[in-house]
């Protein structure tokens, strides 16, 4: 896991631990031990302050979106075994994440 | 033109972190041996990284795959790879004199349209006085063990920047570093072999333009007695003091934040809370 990689964090559902779930995320803060500060993002809009990336934009496609994703200034810390890291995140966006949640 | 490794830079003043030991993103840099530090050798290693930039950029179908573009090559470090023999003609007296006569040289822009020419020439203008200042400080780095430092931030990852200043500067930084890359790529558009559609010309002259603008704010920020206010206003600089304080009180939260995490036990923590 390194700052700048998106990919996918994986979780169990809450409502059934069997159930293995994953959200787009993308990688703001590592810290030696491996474990790394992640802006989430979500298919649910909110109104609240977002960074909104479509599959169709430069970004959507450099981060192989599907539907229209929205991040929110509540980051999540992640463990590396739960991150799988597919692309690196375009700059512009990765400077608006840093931006929206603050580190 | 120079690649800037303004991690090195921002770090003198107690800005940013170095992420060199928790990450290791290695760019292969092998810089071709340096037999004459003059000026032919500097014009030799500008073609050819300007025509490497340009059979990539300008291949591009769209301003924003040329962009991507720009972007790929500042990752895989091909403007680094030029900055290790041009830093190591910089550390010779003769190779600076070299260095500054060629950043006094106006670029010739007859080859491309007059709109484009005229951006690209302002942006000279500004970079002019930018490289100037960056050109003493590297004399004086080259000097002492700070050298090292330098060479190595390309080495290890030319874009750490983006992840190790703090937004505003890294922004800025990164505008900077794609207008360098613009900059070279219209410089190839001079050169024999390449002939493209005179529109990504002025794409890539606002690209230069806003480098060179930005590289501008951060060094007047940096150095405000050593650039007019009639060049950059003294609104468009940054306030590295603030910038700082804030950067501090971020990097504590994200301690405090990476404790709540581990006591949670948690493999995927979600603060209950804004960081």
């Amino acid at each position: 896991m390194r700052e700048q990689d998106a990919g996918w964090v994986t979780h169990r559902s809450d409502g059934d631990p069997s159930e293995v779930l994953e959200h787009p995320g993308v990688v703001v803060r590592v810290i030696s031990d491996g474990r790394g500060i992640v802006a989430q993002g979500t298919g649910t809009e909110r109104d609240e302050r977002h960074v909104r990336v479509d599959p169709a934009s430069p970004d959507g496609r450099a981060l192989r979106l599907s539907k229209p994703t929205f991040f929110y200034t509540k980051p999540l810390v992640v463990r590396p075994e739960s991150f799988r890291a597919t692309v690196v995140c375009p700059p512009d966006l990765f400077i608006a994440l840093r931006r929206l949640v603050g580190f | 033109m120079l690649s800037i490794p303004w991690g090195s830079i921002f770090s003198r003043i107690g800005i940013g972190r170095s992420t060199a030991d928790d990450r290791a993103r290695p760019v292969a840099l092998e810089p071709p041996p340096l037999a004459n530090a003059d000026r032919a050798q500097l014009e030799a290693m500008t073609e050819r990284l300007s025509g490497m930039l340009a059979a990539r950029v300008l291949d591009a179908d769209s301003e924003e795959s040329a962009l991507a573009e720009i972007d790929a090559v500042l990752r895989a470090g091909g403007i680094a790879q030029y900055m290790r023999p041009v830093l190591a003609i910089a550390s010779r007296s003769e190779g600076f004199a070299a260095l500054v006569e060629q950043a006094q040289t106006p670029p010739d822009m007859s080859h491309i349209s007059p709109e484009a020419a005229r951006l690209a020439l302002e942006a000279w203008e500004l970079q002019r006085h930018s490289a100037g200042l960056f050109f003493e400080d590297l004399r004086e780095m080259a000097k002492d063990a700070e050298f090292d430092a330098f060479l190595m931030e390309h080495r290890r990852d030319p874009m750490a920047f983006l992840h190790e200043l703090p937004v505003e500067i890294a922004e800025l930084a990164l505008a900077s570093e794609r207008g360098r890359a613009a900059g070279f790529t219209l410089y190839a558009r001079g050169l024999a072999w390449f002939e493209v559609p005179l529109s990504r010309d002025l794409m890539l002259a606002r690209l230069y333009w806003q480098g060179a603008w930005a590289e501008a704010r951060l060094f007047a920020s940096l150095l405000p007695d050593e650039f007019p206010t009639s060049m950059v206003p003294t609104a468009d600089r940054l306030d590295l003091v603030a910038i700082r304080d804030a950067h501090r009180a971020a990097e504590a939260r994200a301690e405090a934040l990476f404790a709540e995490a581990e006591a949670s036990g948690l493999d995927v923590y979600e603060p209950t809370t804004d960081a």
